[in-house]
């Protein structure tokens, strides 16, 4: 009986070991060999590690930068970076053991629709799944669920949305591609929509309808394709202009010895560091499980359609995308200064999220609107996923998160789900 | 609004007419590949993206799809550039992994699965183009 106390108060609620042993089931599910199950069992623990050696690198730049923003405008500013949100999750609010059975529970429940109903999607973007499960644990968390009720609420309604966001940017992709086999798998699908009818509404029709595509835009947007390039380029200026706000005698307070601007400047590069840390270990802890779960669901939904990463369809139509870069910067700027006005805090732009969803917004505005639609839901699409992870902030705060929201707007709708009509509904019982 | 209800498109229906082609069509389609195969590979990269583009849709009509792909992988090697070869890549690694799911090979899963994720990698390099 000490024995088994002790593997349960010892190892099971270790969350590297839960996410360890759930790659180690796909891989004996997959009959690989010895070797393979061990190895890709350690490399998944590995992962697990590294991506908690990320989230502190992580959070003491922004613990840095809350306090430099706070003096420098006297108000709360707050970085989107959902990779901030699962690293803070899983380790300093420990429910990485909660976090890394739902994403099982996702991928579980994701086979189980697609197999017993007409909806054939399998999501197959490992890390858009680990943000959605990280974002259903957490706010199953706050509103009093715990145990496998969180599990399975979590994993239930993540699989939800792994196969209804597929299945309604659908329409829009097909004709898009041509064709119906592959469908676009990437958790900022209602934000895609929301341009989409934007674009509709206001956007060009008929004869007069013209694509982005048949007019030639700069490419200079290349840097974009290097995701740390990208953040680095937003979050230098941002962490050096705020510490100029915040003033040399506050600055000094917090560098010490070293020049308050150039201590800022190396915080900024830590963030990045961090951001590049965290990845890396996301991209090991996934790596083996999956391919498994992948392997698996493939073999039970033979009429799966693959529900993919955004960038394999950016192709397609390459002017939407940089337009849509463009019009989500503009609306997430808007939104920055608008959104305080009414009581809400500041959220500073994200420049990953305005490539990628931005982009992929851009491919949809371009599609049902042309150029007009494109322009003006792309703006409306950067003030939406602004304000969408706006209405989150005061619960993130609560919990203890350190001036980081959350981006994708699947999941923050998921998150504002549980926060608008679950929460209220549990606390009857 | 957005033809929610739309199941398949015209272009689908005509991709299953091609594959279904007479021995006459079939002999025309063999002879068109030896008279490309017969050609020696062009120097520069435009024309030899469009050599093997040429020969992996002429493979396609055959149902011949490792030989198709292999040679839409060479014309994207050769030039990256968003056309055909990259259309059909998509839809020919997603074929591979349901026709390897149906026999349960695991390893051919992975391996167009990895096909797949390398077209993400592609896609945002051909965004920039």
């Amino acid at each position: 009986m000490q024995i088994v106390n002790f593997i349960i108060n010892n190892i099971l609620t270790q969350a590297s070991i839960t996410i360890a042993l759930i790659a180690m089931l796909g891989l004996i599910l997959q009959k690989k060999s010895f070797g393979q199950v061990i190895s890709g069992t350690l490399k998944t623990l590995l992962g697990f590690q590294v991506l908690s050696a990320g989230s502190s690198v992580i959070v003491q730049s922004l613990i840095y930068f809350g306090e430099i923003f706070t003096e420098g405008f006297n108000m709360q500013g707050i970085i989107p970076s959902i990779e901030a949100i699962n690293g803070q999750a899983m380790n300093d609010l420990g429910l990485g053991r909660d976090i890394a059975l739902t994403f099982l529970a996702i991928f579980i429940f994701n086979i189980l629709i697609a197999r017993f109903t007409q909806w054939k999607y399998i999501f197959l973007t490992g890390q858009a799944i680990l943000w959605m499960a990280t974002m259903t644990t957490v706010f199953g968390y706050v509103a009093g669920l715990r145990g496998a009720a969180l599990i399975l609420v979590g994993g239930f309604i993540g699989a939800v949305f792994a196969v209804a966001m597929p299945a309604i940017a659908q329409p829009i992709i097909r004709r898009v591609t041509g064709s119906d086999d592959i469908a676009l798998g990437h958790f900022c699908t209602i934000g895609y929509m929301f341009e989409a009818l934007v674009a509709y509404l206001t956007g060009e029709r008929g004869e007069n309808k013209h694509s982005i595509e048949d007019i030639q835009l700069p490419k200079s947007f290349e840097f974009l394709q290097d995701t740390y390039l990208s953040v680095m380029v937003v979050m230098v200026p941002l962490f050096v202009v705020t510490a100029l706000f915040a003033g040399e005698e506050f600055g000094t307070a917090l560098s010490g010895s070293q020049n308050y601007i150039m201590y800022a400047f190396m915080q900024s590069i830590q963030f990045v560091v961090g951001v590049y840390i965290l990845l890396a270990g996301v991209r090991l802890l996934l790596s083996e499980i999956v391919p498994a779960f992948r392997g698996i669901a493939m073999k039970l939904v033979p009429d799966a359609k693959p529900a993919l990463d955004c960038p394999v369809f950016f192709p397609y139509s390459p002017n939407a995308v940089i337009l849509g870069f463009i019009t989500t910067t503009i609306g997430t700027i808007l939104a920055m200064f608008i959104l305080p006005t009414f009581g809400l805090a500041m959220i500073l732009p994200g420049m990953l999220t305005n490539f990628f969803a931005g982009g992929t917004a851009g491919i949809f505005g371009n599609e049902v609107g042309g150029r007009r639609g494109a322009i003006i839901g792309g703006i409306a699409h950067g003030f939406f996923i602004t304000l969408l992870p706006a209405l989150l902030v005061g619960i993130f705060t609560q919990m203890g998160f350190v001036n980081a929201t959350a981006t994708d707007v699947d999941t923050v709708t998921a998150a504002l789900l549980y926060a608008w009509i679950l929460s209220p509904i549990l606390k009857h019982f | 609004m957005f033809n929610f209800f739309k199941k398949k498109t015209t272009k689908d229906t005509k991709e299953e007419k091609l594959h279904n082609l007479s021995s006459a069509e079939r002999s025309a389609v063999e002879e068109k590949i030896n008279n490309l195969n017969n050609h020696p590979e062009a120097d520069s990269p435009k024309e030899q993206y469009h050599y093997h583009e040429q020969l992996g849709l002429l493979y396609l009509q055959l149902d011949e799809l490792e030989e198709a792909i292999d040679h839409f992988e060479r014309s994207l090697a050769a030039e990256l550039k968003m056309g055909d070869s990259y259309k059909k890549l998509l839809h020919l690694y997603h074929k591979k992994c349901q026709e390897s799911a149906a026999v349960g090979n695991d390893d051919q899963i992975d391996y167009y699965m990895n096909k797949l994720d390398e077209l993400r990698n592609l896609g945002k390099k051909l965004t920039f183009k």
